[in-house]
Order: structure tokens, then sequence, then C-alpha cells
């Protein structure tokens, strides 16, 4: 029996080890196997393996020695036991070495987490200087994402809306107008560049969620939140609700379709058609 | 407790997030409250209403066992064909046909036909039968086939044992009872799309539409406004004139693009079957709902348990005999046959296959006004005239806070008025006027919804169809659809046209 622990604790870090390196292959890894699909996300995962690597040798570490004891105790049952008060070089060590790695992380990964949240560290063409100032590459918001029980309602700016500063972003956001586009669940970007959209909710909170581009952001009543990303590849992903918001959370699934830009341009274009639909001409070109 | 059962505990352990999974009761088709009124009778006859409900259950079954009833106007799903006798057969005909699908069922593509599919077999009614007989089958397993005493053979149930598109050649694993004869009915996989559309209901719309759609599934207590009972038939949101049922297309759009400012969120992911399949089910609980609807409503003038419960102890069996001589009459028009297939010819088949055709759909005479100033003042004219009287409800800001709304309103068919001020829908529930300042417009966006609305009226609301030209009601689209976005700077030449009170709380849109 006293054999029976150390062979227990010794096969159970293995056995969770060999799951770790087969995650991958059995799809149990990162959404679809697939890396991130934004160059931020890349980053993200860089930051995960970063961490992963940490506290997988601190775990290795550690089991090793439980298991060396357990087996030096099994081994040598005349051996006398070490009574110790406490060592205070040790307590300082043991402070002292995870302290600095907390450290190293929290300082290590600031980059990534100011260009994924703060909005000064947006991509260029995302924020302009200031209230009133503007430059030539900024473009602004693609969308306004509203969350509710249980749904995503989207509203597009018209592809005719220049934004030239925030103010105007903000007046946008403030007051819908006659000539926005709306779609539910159903979220269009372009590929490529740099885009944006401002999360609110209607209710509840709920959460934005899209795996495989890296991006969750929980959207907060009385707030509007921008999110940005870079989608690399034209697809279809995934879009759920990660906050338990209700009864119907399970039903806020939808899509994001990351597009070239000519196909986004004329999805907005065939958007705006059928939202002004006034059956007159449908009807008489049949 | 030794050791061993401690030990023993800890696989069981293992089981706990298996706790309460498994089956639970079956489903089942709540019965209206109509119907509960009826008659309940006693052991000689009378029993109103379990006549009902019996009819009901066999022409329409339960949740776990749909019976496909092939004189309602719904697309069961499968494949009907018919056999067709090559000249020389290079086949075993005692258990294989080549068959010609009806067009509708089968177009370009080979239908996906697998080995195990239920099939059924019509053999030829011999040709003095009536042309006429009652087609009735059943779906999903281990049902018995229902047939109508007419003279028609009974239909056979086989089993697919393969399909070559190629060739048309349909291969059962039994044998046919008699040689088939070239126009024989056979249905392959009959109530397929039914029975798919059930599941997709049961995992989606019943929690609040319930299983019987009349809106109180178990989520429904929470929601206003409550979710649309089905059964009466009536579809708020359509595309089709006042008198019309709903098109498919209707429900189709509400299902995929929700309603906003209600619970009803949007399923657009849907595949387009699972569509299909889904506003299928629903056309079929509103047939049953209508059904019994009717037959409840022609039996509870003279059969009710109220009528019952007054009489003495010779009007209680006046009313028994009463009642079985009804069932019993030879009258064409009194009989319970007649007014079973009344009730489903005339308030079902016809009025929903009505719907679909392309009449039903209200395409304006006149393309969309272009939205000038001058053309939402005309609009805000005919809102606050006597011609659209839209302010009554909707008010002089279109808050929906119009004087109608403070009125009390009468009872729908009597000569009562609600216990409560407001204004009520076909359901019995108390509703506001759209707000039509917030931009949210439940049956769609697009200028060509909101012209609908107001031509046809919303069926089942106090909302009527406006008597104005179309050119008039664009006009009025233009000025409904410019409220959201008024700030009182902007709206004050534009009212220099209207004569009423100008909006009060203009400008004040929320966000």
């Amino acid at each position: 029996m006293k054999y029976f622990w150390v062979f227990f604790f010794a096969v159970f870090p293995l056995a969770v080890l060999g799951l770790c390196f087969a995650a991958p292959s059995m799809n149990w890894w990162f959404p679809y196997g697939n890396p991130a699909m934004t160059p931020l996300g890349q980053q993200i995962d860089g930051l995960f393996y970063l961490i992963l690597g940490i506290t997988g040798a601190t775990f290795v570490g550690t089991q090793i020695a439980l298991v060396y004891v357990l087996w030096r105790g099994a081994v040598d049952t005349e051996g006398k036991a070490h009574f110790s008060h406490g060592s205070h070089e040790l307590e300082v060590i043991w402070t002292i070495v995870p302290a600095g790695i907390l450290l190293f992380i929290a300082l290590y990964q600031m980059d990534v987490w100011a260009n994924y949240r703060i909005k000064a560290n947006f991509p260029s063409g995302l924020v302009a200087a200031g209230e009133e100032g503007g430059h030539a590459e900024f473009s602004g918001p693609i969308a306004e994402v509203t969350a509710r029980q249980f749904e995503w309602r989207i509203r597009y700016p018209s592809p005719d809306r220049v934004f030239h500063n925030e103010r105007e972003v903000r007046e946008w956001l403030r007051n819908p107008q006659p000539d926005d586009l709306h779609t539910v669940n159903d979220l269009h970007s372009p590929t490529q560049e740099p885009v944006m959209i401002y999360l609110r909710t209607e209710d509840v909170q709920h959460s934005f969620f899209v795996p495989e581009l890296r991006v969750k952001q929980d959207a907060v009543p009385g707030l509007v939140i921008p999110i940005w990303w870079q989608a690399l590849k034209p697809d279809e992903y995934e879009w759920t609700c990660t906050e338990l918001c209700g009864w119907g959370h399970y039903k806020m699934k939808a899509r994001v379709v990351a597009e070239p830009a000519e196909d986004y341009e004329a999805f907005l274009e065939s958007l705006r058609e059928s939202q002004f639909d006034d059956g007159f001409q449908t009807a008489s070109a049949e | 407790m030794s050791r061993r059962a401690q030990l023993l505990l800890i696989p069981l352990l293992g089981l706990l997030p298996f706790a309460g999974c498994g089956s639970s009761e079956p489903a089942a088709f709540r019965v209206r409250e109509d119907v509960g009124k009826l008659m309940k009778g006693t052991k000689s006859g009378g029993k109103a209403r379990a006549k009902v409900e019996e009819t009901i259950e066999r022409f329409y079954g339960s949740p776990s066992e749909l019976r496909v009833w092939e004189r309602l106007p719904i697309d069961f799903g499968g494949y009907r064909g018919r056999v067709v006798v090559p000249e020389e057969p290079d086949y075993n005909t005692k258990s294989a046909v080549t068959i010609a699908w009806d067009a509708g069922d089968v177009g370009e593509e080979a239908p996906t036909i697998a080995a195990g599919t239920r099939a059924i077999y019509r053999p030829l009614a011999p040709a003095a039968a009536p042309a006429e007989s009652e087609e009735e089958t059943t779906t999903e397993e281990g049902n018995e086939v229902v047939s109508e005493p007419v003279a028609a053979p009974e239909p056979v149930e086989m089993t697919v044992a393969g399909y070559d598109h190629e060739k048309g050649l349909l291969v059962f694993e039994q044998a046919f009872p008699s040689p088939p004869a070239a126009g024989a009915e056979i249905l392959v996989d009959p109530g397929a799309k039914l029975v798919y559309g059930k599941h997709l209901y049961l995992e989606h719309c019943m929690h609040c539409h319930g299983v019987t759609g009349d809106g109180n599934g178990p989520t429904a207590r929470y929601l206003n406004p409550r979710p649309r009972d089905y059964r009466n038939g009536v579809f708020k949101f359509t595309s089709t004139g006042t008198p019309y049922k709903a098109h498919r297309h209707d429900l189709a759009l509400v299902v995929r693009n929700g309603i906003p400012g209600t619970y009803m969120p949007s399923f657009l992911l849907l595949e387009d079957d699972e569509m299909d399949a889904i506003v299928e089910y629903v056309r079929w609980l509103a047939c049953r709902g209508e059904q019994e609807k009717f037959l409840a409503d022609n039996l509870l003038g003279s059969f009710s348990q109220e009528a019952y419960d007054a009489a003495d102890k010779e009007g209680k069996q006046a009313l028994v005999e009463e009642f079985e001589a009804y069932l019993a009459s030879d009258d064409e028009f009194d009989s319970w046959t007649a007014i079973f297939k009344e009730s489903v010819d005339d308030q079902l088949v016809k009025k929903w296959n009505d719907a679909q055709a392309e009449a039903a759909v209200i395409v304006p005479d006149v393309p969309r006004v272009e939205s000038t100033p001058e053309s939402v003042a005309r609009g805000r004219a005919l809102y606050v005239g006597g011609k659209a009287k839209c302010v009554n409800c909707h008010g002089p800001g279109g808050k929906g806070d119009g004087q109608q709304t403070r009125d009390f309103q009468l009872v729908k068919g009597t000569t009562k008025t609600h216990p409560e001020p407001g204004l009520y829908d076909d359901w019995g529930n108390q509703i506001q006027p759209r707000n039509l300042t917030l931009g949210l417009y439940r049956g769609g966006r697009r200028p060509i919804d909101v012209f609908r609305r107001i031509k046809a009226g919303i069926k089942g609301t106090p909302m009527p169809a406006a008597a104005i030209s179309d050119a008039e009601i664009w006009d009025l689209v233009n000025y409904v659809m410019s409220l959201p976005y008024e700030t009182p700077a902007a709206s004050a030449p534009n009212d220099a046209a209207a004569t009423a009170a100008k909006p009060t709380a203009a400008g004040d849109t929320e966000s």
C-alpha cells in the first residue's frame, strides 16, 4: 500500500502531461484546432503558451518533488524525520520567486492588453486624435452591436457615411439615422484591415465572443464598448454569447462573416437595397 | 458503513451528473378551454367534450404520434409518386416498381431515399369506388394506419430496400400484396417534414409557444407581450391582404428576423430546410387549433356543460338525446361529418391556400413616394386627420398614447366593455399601440413592411386597414418612418401643413 500513493501521484501528472500533448490532435485545443485568425489573437495565444509553459514546468517540478518525498518515505522506513519550525530563508525564496514570475507576466502582457483594450492603442485607422481631430485614414466603427435577450441586433452606418472624428462617431452612436442598415445575428466585416464595433446591451449583461478571432468582451448595461479585430482569412466565424444572460442564453448564436473588402461592400449594397425595398420594383421585375 | 460499501460509493458518484436525465413524460397537446366547457355527458351518451377531443386526436394525433391528414393544406414532406409499369419489366415485380414522382415533390435533384425508409402503398381503388376517399396515414414508427370506412382498398405499409434514381426504380423489402397497377400511389417517408418540424419546434419554440402552439409554454408567463397563440390561425405580421391568412414567407420572415420590441428572437442561422419544416409545423398547429375551435364553437351553443347543469332532470336527458341524434343525423347539414368537413374545407384548406396565392400578397400600385418634407407633411395631415385616424390610438406625437388607450373598449362581439381601459387584441391581451418614435418595427423595417401594416391593418388587433390610396399610404409611411429621427427644429416647418396639435414630445427619441 505504501507504494500505491507513490505510484498514484506519479501516474496522475504523467497522464495530465500526456493529455496536454495529445489535446491538439484530438481537437480539444483552441477552437477547431486553428491558430488565431487575427494578429492580436496570435499574440494572445503566445501569452497563453508562455503561461502554460511556466505553470506546466511548475506543476511537473512540484509533482516530481512530491513523488520523490513519498518514494523516500516508502523506501526508508527507518530514518528519522527532520522537524522544523520554519525557515525564514526558504519562505523568502518561495515568496520572491513566484512574485517575480507574476510580475514578469504582468509586465510582459501589458502591450497585448493595451492593444486589445485601450482605445488609444488601437490601430491608427480606428482612432482619431482627440474629440474634434481626425486624420486621412480614420475610418470609424463598422457597426454598433446591441445585445438583447436573446439576439444580437446590428446597426451599420450607411456606406455613404464618412466619419471624420470621434465627435461624429459619438453623434452616430447616440442618434440612429434613417439611412442606417440593420441586420440581426449576422455581422459582416472586411478582412485584412482592422475593424471596430461598438458593443452595448439593451437589457442585462451579455458577452460578445468570437473564439476563432480571440475576441471576447462583456456587454455592460450603460456602457458603449469599442472592440476591434483584424480578420486574416475570409470565413464565417461562430459568434456566441458567453455570459449567462437568461433562460434563452443558448439561443444567442450568431455569425461573424469576414469577407474581402469588395464582397463586404457588395453585401452592404444588397442590404441597403433590401432594407429600402418598397415592394414595387421587385414586383414589376418578376 | 463497511469499507467495501464506501468503496462502492465512489463509482456511484460518477453517475451523479446523469441524475435527472432519462425519458420524461411524453408531451401532450393541451385541450382548448372552450372544449372544456362542453357537456361531459353521461353513461348513456351526450359526451360532447370527449367527441371533440377524440376527433381532434384522430386526425391530428399526439406530439409523439403525429397524424398526417392529407386533406389539410400542409406540406407534410416525403415523396409522392405513381407506379409506372414498364413494357418489359426487367426486375422482380413482386417487390419493385418504377415510379414517376409528382412534380412538386421531386425536382431536378435525386431524392435521398435510404434503405429502411417507411413507405405507404395505396392500391388503385376499384372502378366503382367513389373518387373521393379519406386519405389518412400516420407517421413515426409503430402506428396503425387508420382509414375511413370507404370502399377504397387498405393502404399497405412497406419498407424501402433501395432506390435507383436513374431508372426510377424503387425496391421494397416486402412483396406487394397484389401486382401494382400503373397509377397506384406510393408515398415514401410520409410526414417526414412534419416530424422534422416538430423536433425543431420542440427545441426552439416550445418553451414559449407551448407544445400545442397556444402561446403558453413554460416561459410564457414571464413575457410581455405574450407569445403568439397560433390556435386562432391568426398571425399579425403578414404580407397578405386583410381577409387573408398568413403566407408561408411571412412566418419565415418573423422566425428569421425575430420581432424587435418583443421576446421573439431571431433564428437566422437555421438552414432553409429547417426553416421550411418549422413554418410548416406551425401552420399545422394553427390548423389543429382552428379546427378544435370551430368544433367547440359549433357545439357550445347547444351542448355546454353550463346548459346541462342548469337543466332539470328531463332537460338533461333531452340534451343527451339531442346530442346523440345530432351525431347520428343523416341530414347533410347537421351531421357531425358535415360540420367537420365544412370546418376543414372552408375554414382551413381554402383560406390557407388562398393566402399562398400571388393575388393575396399586397403590392403597392405606385412606387414609394420620395420622402420629401412635403410628403412627410401630407403624411402628418393624414395621420392626424379623420381619414386615417392614426392619432386616435398612436397619439399626436406617435408615442402610442392616443385617446383610445384611455377609453373603455368593447369586448369584441359583445356589448360589454373590458374592465380596464385600453386596447385589447383578439387573444384577450391588453396591448399598446406602437410607439412610433422608437424606430422598432415588429413586422419589419422595410418601407413595404410598414406599407403593408397600414394597408391591411394588423390582424387580430384593433389596427384597422386604412381606406386611403396607395400614394397616400406612402406619404403616411414617410411620415411614420421620419418620427424616430424627428427633432424639434426639423419638424416645425413640416408641421405647418398639419392643423392639429403639434407633437408634444418630439425630439425626445430614445436610443
